[in-house]
């Protein structure tokens, strides 16, 4: 191979890893932004190719470019291919792309999760600091609402933009569903949530996608009937009803792959470990596209909240005790 | 009300570009609402329900834009389908390469340009340095943009800048004005008898505002970077400034500006200045105890904000006080009025700030004078009042710098207006070059919506702006400050002012003087 123009790829992520092709085409490239690019095999599946500053995922290849260097700077367009001869990649027929230096990259998992009032206490705190940054678009606005959405509820709550308003009963619906294991309410909120919304990975897309995250990234939870049937739902809407970079950014979060800022915060929120880098995890996180970070942050938390619920719900007997669970301070004036 | 809308196949923008897109589609004439979003059934339903949704857009795919809009008159359809597309192409045109030779390393930049003597990086922190070291060995000054350099390399460039008689500002340094030409974010002030070294971009901005404004202009505007007075680095390039404005002969008074030092740097930086012949301003920021004491000894004069620093210089140079640093009548009457009619139990201060130096000295203005005030970094709420930098690094990844794009700000304004406990609202707006081409006409519309929402609430909400600018500045300033008060807002120059005085309405006093009088 020959080019002038040549870039390491820092990282790829592993569910990628093992779709790279011995020899040949791999890609094509059919939508490109200023830092970012995205391509679709041969076998319909849609990858990513990115400045490495975006962050890692498990569909992205990480490249190191130098700064304000723009994609299409690069000669990259719709319609180039991306070649591999086994070693190295080609964009177009300029561009190299080395692998020398690429590590796979896998998200570190939560390990041992702190006790629920800890959870619960961090959530207070990042949902305190996150608030007066709150953007008007998208689904951020149901943040501060996510204790009680989890809990089934949604009323009494106004002033909302058309997006968040119209995905306020549907959440509610899923969310009840998810807690009584109930297929209905599960597959009637999802298929209200799919799609909706503005941006190129719809709000709703973007906040399944970090609810699916944070449920699997909940071991107690992750076997359970309720999330498993949670993912089946999204990824058959998401199949004929969403883009086709969100349909495959949900099919990776059905499994449990989000982006390196989403599993990061998991981390934080989540884990034994010190807590202490909470916040600058999510303001990582909520910089990611215009409301697309946010609207993940809102899933995060909401499936954190449903999956302490479902937790709680499943251990516990007694009908009574499963509707009077207390999840914090914001479930006040809510109803159970 | 005529419906249109207009599908595109198979079109990819991202998210920002489909919100700008919207945003520029209603600023259009003939246009009374539109959007740009997905086909997805979902969204074609929440069309539907904004009575956005006509017969070809209900055909869209997901994988299709569906661009929506509402026609004030009929028959201009075309003509915005024709903007549309103007501006979703215009983006790939700008970044297709372009017409012209453009260097493709600094060897071939040289070529084109032999007589260049500075080199601007703008790099990631990792090959910052090393793009930095090439430019030194080219013998070329450099201006480094870049951030997150590692602070090793910082030291070993600066010091191999001074074996090489070189400059090497930054790296994080956003602002220099030098013979004139003003290099990343700057002001249009006046050539003049000040030189200046700083280690904050927004701090030196608005020391050279304020003189600009009481008429008098710089000879040089050094930035050296936030770290150069760590006890690493040990003010290694400031040392460098100070000597050569010292040898300038333009330059008749130097000022020195800065976050605290370290006590290493402070003895080197304050040994050099007693040596110097000429006048020394020096403004450690925030500075307290001892140390924090506006003092003078022979040539130099201490001073701990950036308003001081500039009335010290002007009284040096033998100028009366300037108007920018008193309330006028108008002003003192609103403040009147307005703490007259607001609730003393919803007066907390929200800053949402652009320039973190001016963020950094509201914060501990107002803790000088008792405020319980946070930044919204602490891993705790602080509680009380919060003074955000959005133009922090960790707000401005993927996004444009909010003296560039106000969106993130307008949105935090409005959020503010709904809190109950938020009595007053600081903000600053800064002009030059690099910055926002008309920062009123962004910030106005949310300055109305926000005291709208506070006064439905039955409250009473005040916007303090810090205007800092020159009236030189491509903006026109004076316009400027016209739309913003307009729009409702009370503007002042001076950012440390704006700040006292939203203390006075906080408290519901009057506005506290720098030495702990106050003027009503």
């Amino acid at each position: 191979m020959t080019s002038s123009t040549v870039y390491p790829i820092s990282s790829m992520g592993g569910p990628l890893a093992k779709r790279v092709p011995r020899s040949g085409r791999w890609g094509t490239v059919f939508a490109v932004f200023r830092r970012s690019c995205y391509l679709e095999s041969g076998g319909g599946q849609v990858f990513c190719l990115a400045d490495q500053g975006l962050g890692e995922g498990p569909l992205t290849l990480a490249v190191k470019i130098p700064s304000k260097t723009t994609f299409r700077s690069l000669g990259i367009n719709e319609g180039c291919h991306l070649d591999t001869d086994g070693v190295d990649l080609v964009v177009g027929h300029e561009l190299v792309l080395t692998t020398a230096e690429t590590v796979i990259w896998e998200p570190d998992p939560v390990g041992q999760t702190a006790p629920q009032d800890e959870i619960l206490r961090r959530l207070d705190v990042l949902i305190d600091q996150v608030d007066p940054l709150i953007p008007s678009d998208g689904l951020a606005e149901v943040i501060p609402h996510t204790a009680g959405i989890a809990n089934a509820g949604s009323s009494g709550i106004v002033n909302m933009n058309a997006v968040a308003e119209l995905a306020m009963p549907r959440l509610s619906r899923l969310c009840g569903g998810l807690t009584r294991s109930a297929s209905e309410a599960i597959d009637q909120g999802v298929a209200g949530l799919v799609g909706l919304g503005p941006g190129l990975t719809p709000s709703g897309d973007d906040l399944l996608g970090g609810m699916l995250v944070a449920l699997r990234a909940m071991q107690n939870t992750a076997s359970l009937f309720s999330v498993d049937a949670l993912a089946g739902c999204v990824t058959k809407h998401a199949a004929a009803e969403t883009t086709r970079i969100s349909a495959e950014m949900l099919e990776q979060s059905a499994r449990g792959y989000g982006s390196a800022a989403q599993h990061r915060l998991l981390r934080c929120l989540l884990g034994v470990d010190d807590s202490s880098d909470t916040v600058n995890a999510a303001l990582d996180l909520i910089r990611t596209g215009h409301t697309s970070g946010w609207d993940a942050l809102a899933g995060i938390l909401l499936g954190i909240y449903c999956g302490l619920r479902i937790g709680r719900y499943q251990a516990s007997p007694d009908p009574a005790a499963q509707s009077s669970i207390a999840f914090s301070r914001r479930m006040a004036g809510t109803p159970a | 009300m005529t419906v249109k809308n207009h599908v595109l196949k198979n079109m990819y923008r991202d998210s920002v570009a489909l919100m700008r897109l919207s945003q520029e589609m209603e600023g259009l004439e003939n246009v009374a609402q539109a959007t740009a979003i997905m086909g997805t059934d979902n969204n074609k339903d929440l069309l539907a329900q904004a009575g956005l949704l006509a017969d070809s857009g209900k055909s869209a795919t997901p994988n299709d834009l569906i661009v929506a809009f509402d026609l004030t008159s009929p028959g201009q359809e075309e003509a915005v389908i024709t903007s549309v597309q103007q501006r979703l192409m215009s983006g790939r045109q700008r970044t297709g390469g372009g017409a012209g030779y453009r260097p493709r390393s600094m060897e071939g930049a040289l070529q084109t340009l032999p007589q260049a003597n500075l080199a601007m990086i703008s790099v990631p922190g990792e090959h910052a340095a090393r793009e930095a070291r090439k430019a030194l060995d080219l013998g070329l000054n450099v201006l480094l943009f870049s951030d997150n350099v590692p602070l090793e390399d910082e030291v070993g460039l600066k010091q191999q800048a001074i074996s090489l008689g070189l400059f090497m500002m930054g790296p994080d340094c956003g602002t220099a004005i030098i013979n004139g030409v003003p290099l990343g974010f700057a002001n249009a002030v006046p050539s003049g008898r000040v030189g200046l070294v700083s280690a904050s971009g927004s701090g030196l901005q608005q020391v050279i505002c304020l003189l600009a404004e009481s008429g008098e202009g710089i000879s040089h505007a050094l930035g050296v970077g936030g770290r150069d007075l760590s006890g690493e680095v040990n003010g290694a390039m400031m040392l460098e400034g100070l000597r050569a404005l010292g040898e300038d002969s333009a330059t008749e008074i130097i000022v020195l500006i800065s976050k605290p030092p370290a006590q290493s740097a402070r003895a080197r930086v304050l040994e050099a200045a007693s040596q110097c012949g000429k006048p020394y301003v020096i403004s450690f920021l925030g500075e307290q105890g001892e140390h924090g004491k506006r003092a003078s000894r022979g040539n130099v004069h201490m001073e701990n904000n950036l308003e001081g620093t500039a009335l010290r210089v002007l009284k040096l140079l033998g100028k009366e006080t300037p108007g920018w640093a008193s309330l006028d009548d108008k002003n003192r009457k609103r403040i009147e009025s307005i703490i007259a009619g607001s609730d003393p139990g919803h007066r907390s201060i929200r800053g949402l700030y652009s320039g973190g130096t001016l963020c950094y000295e509201s914060l501990f203005i107002l803790r000088d004078l008792g405020h319980l005030a946070g930044s919204g970094l602490e891993q705790e709420p602080v509680g009380g009042d919060l003074l955000i930098d959005m133009g922090d690094d960790r707000y401005t990844v993927g996004r444009p710098h909010p003296m560039i794009d106000f969106r993130s700000r307008c949105e935090a304004l409005v959020q503010a207006a709904a809190d109950p406990e938020v009595g007053v609202v600081l903000l600053d707006v800064i002009l030059g070059y690099g910055a926002h081409p008309d920062p009123a006409a962004e910030l106005s519309p949310a300055i109305l919506e926000a005291q709208k929402i506070a006064r439905n609430d039955g409250r009473r909400l005040a916007c303090v702006v810090a205007l800092c600018g020159s009236p030189d500045d491509p903006q026109d300033m004076d316009q400027q400050e016209k739309t913003l008060t307009h729009a409702g807002a009370l503007v002042v120059h001076s950012n440390a002012l704006a700040a006292r005085i939203a203390s006075a309405i906080s408290r519901g006093g009057a506005v506290p003087l720098p030495g702990g009088d106050t003027r009503g």
